[in-house]
């Protein structure tokens, strides 16, 4: 009896701790300093799509031959982010990984706010970005359509269903958890609000029955979804006629890459959160372990991604022999070597479960991994273009003031949504937590 | 809660949760959010992007006066070329034929106009000296006509006067003169071939006998005439006639070069080329020069020397063939191509030619033309006639001493300058501007308020050549008659009415004055005038070529090799001695040899460079005797060491285009010799082109005569895709590397057929040049000694093309007559076709170019053709607007579209006919039998993208030549 | 599907197990409109109310066919309706329109299920009797509820219910008024 007293209170506790974050937040003046630093961030995106607006793509430091530059470059980065969030929630369900439970939602919040700045790049990107729904079909009296054997069209279909497909599947977690919020709140105010988006969910056990069978076959969905939007993402370079580019490697290597950046990409969200809110008790060591151990993993893949590369291009020859001399020697080096190095040379250090179970440790190498693989991407598409066939079209690429300050701009649009988040919505699942308490305690 | 907490954890731990809740105690501290921020954004880097530069571009800070819907109407004395509607149909161009002078000597050509306003410049088909070609000059002269910049009103010491107040002056003044015969009255003009103006003149000098008429061109053909008269005793103009040649051994001469007779000099040069290759005869072409010329790029062996070793190179030649005892001492490379030189001139004896540059001394030039006669050469391959732009004085250079001496002495009282600018492009400007302070009345009459506008005390605006009625002689020595394409945009005179108001005699038209001349000419005017309004060439009796008189050689004085560097200033390739200064058109054109625009620079070779320690772009000072100027560095390969070259017409102190570009560097003309010593600061040339070398790459193909013979054509590499049958009509091109000489004609015609924006030094740099056809420069080999390559680069229009696989709203697609279409109103700007296009022949509107253009130069725009937006992708087009207006016609006329019925703008500019275009699924087609070609291929055919624009290789080794 | 009843009585249970067997128990007794609520899913409780409902993976079959059927159909009716020759490729390839058919097919599918979950749980739904109960806040939190309908002529086998949610252990018991 004591001890279903003591369990009861557990799950009352673990609610508290999740639920009752927004309602009462413990770090109100931590929060604050993040929102507004976030807030000048998104200003400095607005001046910077004025600017860019108003006198055009010729603010970038866009060239023909590098015709194309950091939009790309962050777009594929940002998605490559939002993947995390999308494999560990739904991989994991499906394979039953209860550790996830802590991790997943804001995981998935964090993939949304990704997906949502990979978005915005590609339109921003155009000459005219007044004209971006041109891309997408629509009766017109013209009769003129998509070209539907672009990969530009279809990483289209591919970002906005993954855009719609997480918002989804974010929100069924979130319901039940919502509903709990409701009816911890006190003030008038949360009653109402929470009372809106949870929608009047009553735990019943039809309902529970029905959420679990839509939740799992999502995620079951959602896996594939992720492998087959970044592997569309690789064609939108691969598709081309481009030494560097033309190479049937892409998609595998794009997608591992896309999950190491994300992972780690979690991992400092995760340690970050860890230190400034109480949730040491759910995000636990054991959940930096699990993250670093995923990090390592797909980083080795990563890595073979690039050996893999080096061979083709050996095997090949040719202008690819060149392109690849260009990557390692040539004017962009840096890109190259400053991936290689920072994406693999820390990582290391993650086969050790001591440094795994180390947040510093971890959220230096996180760091490094984000950065490193912020400069493969800079490597693939500017390596690529700025040397590909003619001798008399090599060029040069150098990112403008307004190229950068877009980039920080997008953290704005990055962080605001995921501050106001953390502030004002479970960012852990409780169902989900009490649920694997319980199994735990049972078959303890 | 604690409590709660603590009691739920005593209980769990007898529990299973231990593994999971052990975590609990272990609590690490780590870094703050904000941190991870900072490191996810790192610094910015800083804003290098003006819009400035590219307005400049347009020369558009100007407000511009009336032009904006200029009313244009065409002069109704003017006759259409072939026989047109009397009546004027809106998008229908009107052709008329007429004549543009460049440096005195008339450009014949055919002027289209549409909707009364003159949009492009074409070479008059019927006129030997162009049969349909241009040179790039006269493409970019059509621009001027637009210039916001051109004067406008007469002015006195700068303030804007009306007509008549500059009328009464000359009245006044041609009473005194007419009293005092002339004296203290100079005339100063530009070069001239025009029998109207020389008419003029005599009368003008009947009437005042004591009065001196002087003509200043900065690029005459002074040294040229001081040589003959040493050799011949007479001053007479040498025409090499390269389709007479069979073997040409050029001495630091580039017949093939930009100048007046480039045209002329190339339709014979690819006239003996092109019969070389169907096996009549030989080309052979051997060059030694001290830096890198388009004549040098086509040789066959080109000898890197320094101007002061041609004169024993050409001793060598001449001892061998026992002209002169001579015996220079040569490098075992110098005698190696001397000998290779003797042997081809032998092979091909009393058809060969030997060309020295007018720049070497008469006595070397003189020993050229002995050799010519020595073998028998030199009435057949070279055409002496009366020079064609007469000239009062027999050393121009004194002359203008003299008049500056006069001026500074007070002897002068009245100085007229038409047409000239000694200020800026003479040597001695400032004295000559100082010297004009002393003159009473001194009228500068010119197309722009320039620098001598400026230093004198009146100033008369010009009308444009496009505006007027003239004639002249084209540079075979043909007269045509220029009639204007529209009246004049503003209140300007002709240089005719200008000439006969100076001689107190007002509102006679041009167009009497030239008919005056012809009636005298012909006694009587119809129907010759008609009949040369509408063909473009005045029936004149033919000019018989003089038999030049034995050669006398003369005393080689022995020059001693100049110390330090040896300096050549040479009229720069695009805007010549500064005239095209204020025309964009003409300052982006890349130069034929660097591809530098809108800067001239100092050339060395890559041995000083290293020496010097000096980069492209490092800023040098050059000076010789007191006198120096500071310029930025071109390192050129193969050039000779020794060996400095600059260009003149840069540094110019007007004009919104012009000012800001190059250096100016008169002060160093005279000079044979210079100093060079880095200054440490550095400029940054736009280059259209970063990189040249191409070897281990087949991108320029070459091949030996003998592969030339007809082999079964090579079957395309395997695609996916089946090919489409070929319906008809379905456009192709094909390039003839062996005759094209990369003059860059092609690249100003398309500018002004396709309406291409010009945008500015800082974005070439950027690499955001617009134009959508380049040509290509690369070197091959030892930097110090490479082969030249061009190759002229269009669109390919790729069967499988790359760049409509990328576009995801279809607007890159493939037309049934196979073309590579981009549809502009639908290009959202992804600029994925770019990036997939293999060739980087797309270019991208970065900024708005066009909107911000002065309304004057709008009014150029050809109407056919669409002016691109702000953030639209672009392209060559094969002048699909030609193609259409050729598709209605046939229609019309009921008949399929002839073969030749379609050219391009850079077909038709083409002075050696080097670019070939027409239906490929038409087998009596031209374009088809090029393409049959043993030496045609397709730029990167392992990309397998199935161009449909292909290349003839070029021919490396001549027949039989070892 | 009816909707089931509202009226009736609401047992609270210590732990999840306790509500099955509750659930169980209340089953045996032939109790009418039984239903339960819990703060998590709890698989047993779905079982022991012998739930039986795949309308759901259903829903998302359908879905998933009906965006793949689409996406096809617009792709190749969008290039019939505008042929163009686009890279001398054929103009109709079915392996280029199948990642955008895989795309609409997973966006179709899921877009059904969630849809479908909404419909089928008559979400959203704001007033409910039971969220007149107090305690039943704690249904989101940490208390597992059993639900028995009574109609309010039979007093006695309101009563009778009353004493089988006692039996079977619960906490407490409220009265839900429909």
């Amino acid at each position: 009896m004591a001890e279903e007293e003591a369990l009861r209170q557990v799950y009352d506790i673990v609610g508290e701790e999740i639920v009752d974050l927004p309602l009462a937040f413990p770090a109100r003046r931590g929060w604050w300093l993040c929102f507004s630093g976030a807030l000048a961030l998104l200003a400095l995106w607005f001046v910077s799509v004025i600017v860019l607006f108003s006198n055009g793509v010729a603010v970038w430091g866009n060239t023909i031959p590098v015709n194309w530059g950091m939009a790309i470059i962050n777009y594929v980065w940002f998605l490559g982010i939002g993947h995390a969030g999308t494999l560990i929630s739904a991989l994991l369900l499906i394979s039953d990984r209860n550790w996830r439970n802590s991790l997943n939602r804001f995981a998935e919040a964090m993939t949304l706010c990704a997906v949502v700045c990979a978005g915005l790049y590609p339109i921003l990107h155009l000459g005219r970005p007044w004209f971006f729904y041109w891309i997408a079909p629509y009766f017109n009296s013209m009769h003129v359509w998509p070209q539907f054997k672009s990969p530009l069209t279809w990483d289209f279909f591919a970002v906005l269903t993954y855009l719609i497909v997480s918002l989804f599947f974010w929100y069924l977690g979130i319901l039940p958890d919502l509903a709990s919020a409701r009816d911890r709140a006190k003030s008038r105010g949360y009653q109402v609000f929470f009372g809106i988006i949870s929608l009047g969910w009553r735990g019943d056990a039809s309902h529970w029955a029905r959420w679990r069978q839509a939740y799992a076959i999502t995620a079951a969905i959602a896996v594939p979804l992720v492998v087959s939007v970044h592997s569309e993402i690789s064609l939108l370079f691969s598709a081309g006629p481009i030494p560097g580019w033309n190479s049937t490697v892409f998609p595998p290597y794009f997608v591992l890459g896309a999950a190491f950046s994300g992972f780690a990409v979690v991992g400092i969200i995760a340690i970050a959160m860890r230190a400034a809110l109480p949730l040491q008790a759910l995000v636990t060591l054991r959940h930096l372990d699990m993250l670093g151990l995923a990090t390592l993993a797909t980083g080795m893949m990563t890595a073979y991604g690039y050996f893999s590369e080096v061979f083709d291009a050996l095997y090949a020859g040719g202008q690819e022999l060149a392109t690849l001399n260009d990557r390692l020697c040539g004017h962009y080096a840096w890109s190259y070597w400053g991936a290689v190095i920072l994406n693999f040379i820390p990582l290391q250090l993650l086969w050790w479960r001591r440094y795994r179970r180390s947040p510093r440790i971890l959220l230096a190498v996180s760091l490094s991994v984000a950065v490193g693989m912020w400069m493969e991407r800079f490597m693939l598409v500017v390596t690529s273009l700025y040397r590909d066939w003619l001798v008399s079209s090599y060029g040069h690429y150098m990112p403008s003031f307004w190229d950068w300050s877009l980039f920080a701009g997008m953290g704005g649009i990055f962080l605001v949504p995921f501050l106001l988040f953390v502030r004002f919505l479970p960012a852990i699942s409780a169902s989900e937590t009490k649920d694997e308490i319980h199994e735990e305690a049972t078959d303890g | 809660m604690t409590t709660g907490w603590k009691k739920a954890l005593a209980q769990l731990h007898g529990q299973g949760g231990r593994r999971f809740w052990r975590g609990l105690d272990e609590l690490a501290d780590s870094p703050d959010f904000r941190k991870a921020l900072a490191t996810e954004f790192p610094g910015l880097a800083s804003l290098d992007w003006q819009r400035r530069d590219v307005l400049r571009a347009f020369g558009a800070s100007l407000a511009l006066a009336g032009l904006a819907g200029c009313e244009a109407n065409p002069d109704d004395r003017a006759m259409p070329y072939v026989v047109d509607p009397e009546h004027l149909v809106p998008g229908h161009p009107q052709l008329y034929a007429t004549a543009i002078s460049f440096a005195g000597i008339a450009q014949p050509v055919l002027g289209v106009t549409n909707v009364g306003r003159p949009t492009k410049l074409e070479g008059n088909p019927d006129h030997p000296a162009s049969r349909g070609a241009t040179d790039a000059f006269t493409q970019a002269a059509l621009l001027d006509l637009y210039d916001p910049e051109r004067s406008q009103v007469p002015r006195q010491s700068g303030i804007p006067i009306d007509w008549d107040s500059l009328d009464a002056r000359l009245a006044a003044q041609a009473a005194i003169l007419d009293a005092t015969q002339g004296e203290g009255f100079r005339l100063l003009t530009g070069a001239t071939t025009s029998p109207t103006l020389l008419r003029q003149i005599d009368l003008l000098f009947a009437r005042w006998p004591a009065a001196r008429w002087d003509v200043f061109e900065p690029v005459d053909d002074s040294a040229l005439h001081a040589a003959t008269r040493a050799a011949f005793g007479r001053r007479l103009d040498v025409m090499p006639l390269l389709d007479r040649a069979h073997a040409t051994i050029a001495f630091d001469a580039d017949p093939l070069g930009p100048g007046p007779y480039q045209v002329l000099n190339s339709l014979r040069w690819s006239g003996r080329r092109r019969a070389f290759q169907q096996g009549d005869g030989r080309a052979d072409l051997l060059v030694a020069e001290p830096s890198p010329t388009l004549t040098g790029g086509r040789s066959l062996d080109r000898l890197v020397a320094e101007p002061s070793r041609i004169r024993a190179l050409v001793e060598a030649l001449a001892r061998i063939f026992g002209v002169t005892r001579e015996a220079p001492a040569l490098t075992t490379k110098e005698a190696q191509w001397v000998e290779r030189a003797a042997k081809i001139l032998a092979a091909s004896k009393g058809r060969g030619l030997v060309l020295v540059g007018s720049e070497q001394p008469a006595e070397t030039q003189a020993l050229g033309w002995a050799i010519d006669e020595k073998l028998g050469n030199l009435s057949v391959t070279s055409q002496f006639s009366e020079p064609l732009r007469p000239s009062p004085d027999s050393d121009p250079e004194q002359a203008l001493n003299a008049l500056i001496t006069d001026m500074a002495a007070g002897r002068v009282n009245m100085l007229a300058i038409l047409d000239a600018n000694p200020v800026y492009a003479s040597r001695q400007g400032p004295a000559f501007a100082a010297a004009l302070h002393k003159v009473e009345l001194s009228l500068h009459a010119g197309l722009w308020h320039d620098e001598t506008g400026h230093a004198c005390r009146w100033h008369a605006p010009l009308a444009h050549g496009l505006e007027s009625w003239s004639d002249g002689r084209a540079a075979d020595g043909t007269a045509v008659i220029g009639q204007p394409l529209v009246r004049p945009f503003y209140t300007v005179r002709p240089v005719h009415t200008m000439l006969a108001a100076i001689g107190g005699a007002f509102g006679i038209s041009d167009h009497d004055l030239v008919q005056q001349t012809w009636t005298e000419t012909w006694g009587t005017l119809q129907p010759n005038w008609n009949q040369t309004l509408v063909k473009g060439i005045a029936p004149e009796p033919p000019r018989v070529a003089l038999q030049p008189p034995p050669v006398r050689l003369l005393p080689s004085v022995a020059f001693a090799r100049p110390t330090g560097l040896e300096l050549l200033v040479r009229p720069d390739p695009t805007i010549w001695d500064g005239r095209l200064a204020n025309n964009p058109w003409a300052q982006e054109q890349p130069k034929p040899v660097t591809t530098l625009t809108w800067d001239n620079a100092v050339l060395i070779a890559p041995a000083l460079a290293a020496e010097h320690d000096l980069a492209d772009g490092d800023e040098v000072r050059l000076s010789s005797d007191g006198v120096s100027v500071t310029g930025a560095v071109w390192v050129m390969p193969g050039q000779a060491s020794n060996t400095v070259l600059v260009h003149r017409g840069y540094g110019r102190r007007f004009g919104e285009v012009a000012h800001d570009a190059g250096f100016d560097v008169a002060p160093l003309m005279d000079q044979r010799s210079v100093t060079l010593t880095p200054t440490g600061k550095r400029r940054k040339l736009a280059a259209a082109q970063e990189e040249h070398a191409i070897d281990g790459t087949d991108l320029v193909r070459v091949v030996d005569y003998l592969d030339t013979a007809p082999k079964p054509p090579k079957k395309p590499a395997p695609s996916f895709w089946e090919d489409k049958p070929l319906t008809r009509p379905n456009w192709g091109m094909s390039i003839d590397l062996d005759l094209c000489t990369g003059c860059g004609a092609c690249v100003t015609a398309c500018n002004a057929e396709n309406n291409i924006p010009m945008v500015g030094r800082e974005e070439v740099r950027n690499g955001r040049r617009m134009h959508w056809l380049r040509v290509d420069r690369y070197y091959e080999g030892d930097p110090a000694d490479p082969k030249l390559h061009v190759q002229p680069v269009p669109c390919m229009h790729c069967e499988d093309a790359p760049c409509e696989m990328g576009c995801p709203v279809n607007a890159a697609v493939h037309s049934p007559e196979g073309l590579n279409l981009q549809v502009y109103n639908r290009c959202v700007g992804t600029r994925t076709c770019s990036s997939f296009c293999p060739y980087k022949v797309r270019r991208f509107n970065w900024a708005d170019y066009t909107g911000g253009a002065p309304e004057s130069m709008k009014a150029q725009r050809n109407p056919n053709v669409t002016v691109r937006a702000r953030g639209v992708m672009e392209k060559c087009t094969y002048c699909i607007q030609r193609i259409s207006a050729a598709r209605i016609a046939a229609k019309v006329a009921d008949h399929p579209i002839a073969d030749g019925a379609v050219t391009t703008a850079c077909q038709q500019v083409c002075p050696t006919a080097a670019i070939s275009f027409g239906d490929i699924a038409d087998p009596a087609a031209e374009v088809v039998k090029r393409k049959a070609s043993p030496r045609n291929y397709t730029l990167l055919e392992e990309a397998n993208t199935r161009p449909r624009t292909s290349y003839s290789a070029r021919i490396g080794k001549e027949r039989g030549d070892g | 599907m009816a909707e089931p009843p509202s009226r009736g009585l609401l047992g609270e249970y210590g732990t999840p197990e306790r509500l099955v067997a509750a659930v169980r128990g209340a089953r045996d007794a032939g109790m009418k409109g039984i239903n339960a609520f819990t703060p998590f899913p709890v698989d047993d409780v779905a079982e022991a109310l012998g739930l039986q409902d795949n309308r759901i993976p259903w829903l998302g079959l359908i879905g998933g066919v009906v965006g793949l059927g689409g996406a096809y159909a617009m792709q190749i009716a969008t290039n019939l309706d505008y042929p163009l020759n686009i890279g001398g490729r054929p103009l109709i390839t079915l392996q280029a329109f199948a990642l955008i058919g895989f795309e609409l097919t997973v966006l179709f599918s899921v877009s059904f299920m969630v849809f479908g979950l909404f419909v089928l749980n008559r979400l959203p739904r704001y007033n409910h009797p039971l969220f007149d109960v107090d305690r039943f806040e704690r249904a989101t939190r940490d208390g597992f509820f059993l639900f028995v309908a009574i109609d309010d002529e039979d007093e006695k086998a309101a009563q009778e219910a009353r004493a089988l949610l006692e039996r079977l252990g619960a906490k407490s018991i409220d009265e839900v008024r429909g």
